[in-house]
């Protein structure tokens, strides 16, 4: 997959390390960024709660899955291994395998979380590969707003969307037919693009290339992780860092 | 796949979820990560679209997925503060459409 030369990355220049004010960068999550979410999400928890009850389980029990898991990749990998007859224990493993990459972005959210002991352990729950980014590229005052916005929308717009597909049965259309397996990778990408400089174009490059062409090496989860970390290292070994590339930019 | 499973896949996930935030509080990461934490980002993010667009499930047509991420693409160096339901639309809308004349 080739993402194609952005301007952003030359010609107008991005406010590089100093994110603090609203002008540029990724900007601020509106009431629209959040509906589009929700739409998009709704429709595909639709789609899991119906998968998830034609393979057997119950209404309930797909409803909780995902409010208290809220992850679909891992949900439906712990679904499809238990229907395919891989016994509940590779089930759960292929699920929480799919859910290391938690790990690193708990990790990047962290500096994000403030606030009392229970505060960060309820917020926690929102962590999730969009919430986090959200955050990242948003200004620096508004990043916990994002985060919680974006996090909280999510987890109600899957639960609500999974417990209509379970409850109302199959009367829904394809996730493919609609194309919201595209969506979602399009959406990542409108929030990889302010983050495009000269060290993370490399990064990211990097990154791509490697997750995809480890796709069916490693298990499912960890080519994501893997080439996350490849691309960074790389780039940053590549790349002198210039004097003060810390708190200001240029 | 029962309750306990549930139970112990959302215990699981939660766990690794708070790992980061509880342990680390706000303490500063020292500042040789400075580097690290500012590429970050891209990589995973770059990751992430890549392997999506990919695509893992087998028999799910991946060319108008990726004709369909490859929209936005094309559109974001143009218009670069379009709006996230503009993405998502773009990019469904492209596939949908590649689907149904049978790409």
């Amino acid at each position: 997959v080739n993402i194609p030369p952005s301007p952003s990355s030359g010609s107008t220049r991005r406010p590089a390390g100093g994110r603090d004010s609203g002008d540029g960068g990724g900007g601020d999550i509106t009431l629209w960024d959040l509906g589009a979410l929700a739409f998009a999400v709704l429709l595909y928890g639709a789609t899991f709660g119906v998968i998830a009850t034609s393979l057997g389980l119950t209404s309930w029990a797909a409803t909780f899955m995902s409010f208290t898991v809220v992850a679909a990749a891992a949900q439906l990998a712990t679904v499809a291994v238990m229907a395919a007859g891989g016994g509940p224990l590779a089930a759960v493993g292929a699920g929480l395998l799919l859910n290391v990459r938690f790990i690193p972005l708990g990790i990047l959210a962290s500096g994000e979380l403030s606030g009392r002991r229970w505060v960060r352990g309820l917020a926690a729950h929102l962590i999730d590969d969009f919430t986090v980014a959200v955050a990242l590229v948003s200004p620096l005052g508004r990043r916990r707003r994002a985060f919680v916005g974006t996090g909280l929308t999510i987890v109600i717009a899957w639960t609500v969307g999974t417990a209509v597909g379970a409850f109302a049965g199959e009367d829904f259309a394809d996730p493919y037919v609609l194309g919201l397996d595209a969506a979602f990778p399009a959406g990542f990408l409108l929030l990889l693009v302010p983050h495009l400089r000269s060290r993370t174009w490399i990064a990211a490059a990097i990154a791509a290339v490697t997750a995809v062409a480890l796709g069916r090496a490693l298990p499912p989860g960890l080519p994501l992780l893997v080439g996350a970390a490849a691309g960074t290292l790389a780039a940053v070994a590549a790349v002198p860092i210039r004097p003060r590339s810390g708190t200001d930019g240029q | 796949v029962s309750w306990p499973w549930i139970f112990a896949l959302a215990i699981g996930t939660y766990v690794m979820r708070a790992v980061g935030p509880l342990t680390l509080r706000e303490r500063e990461l020292p500042q040789a990560f400075g580097p690290l934490v500012e590429t970050l980002p891209a990589a995973l993010l770059a990751a992430l679209v890549a392997t999506q667009a990919w695509g893992t499930e087998p028999g799910i047509p991946r060319t108008s997925r990726i004709l369909g991420v490859a929209a936005v693409a094309g559109l974001l160096p143009i218009r670069p503060r379009t709006p996230l339901l503009v993405c998502l639309a773009v990019a469904a809308v492209v596939a949908a459409a590649i689907r149904t004349v049978g790409a």
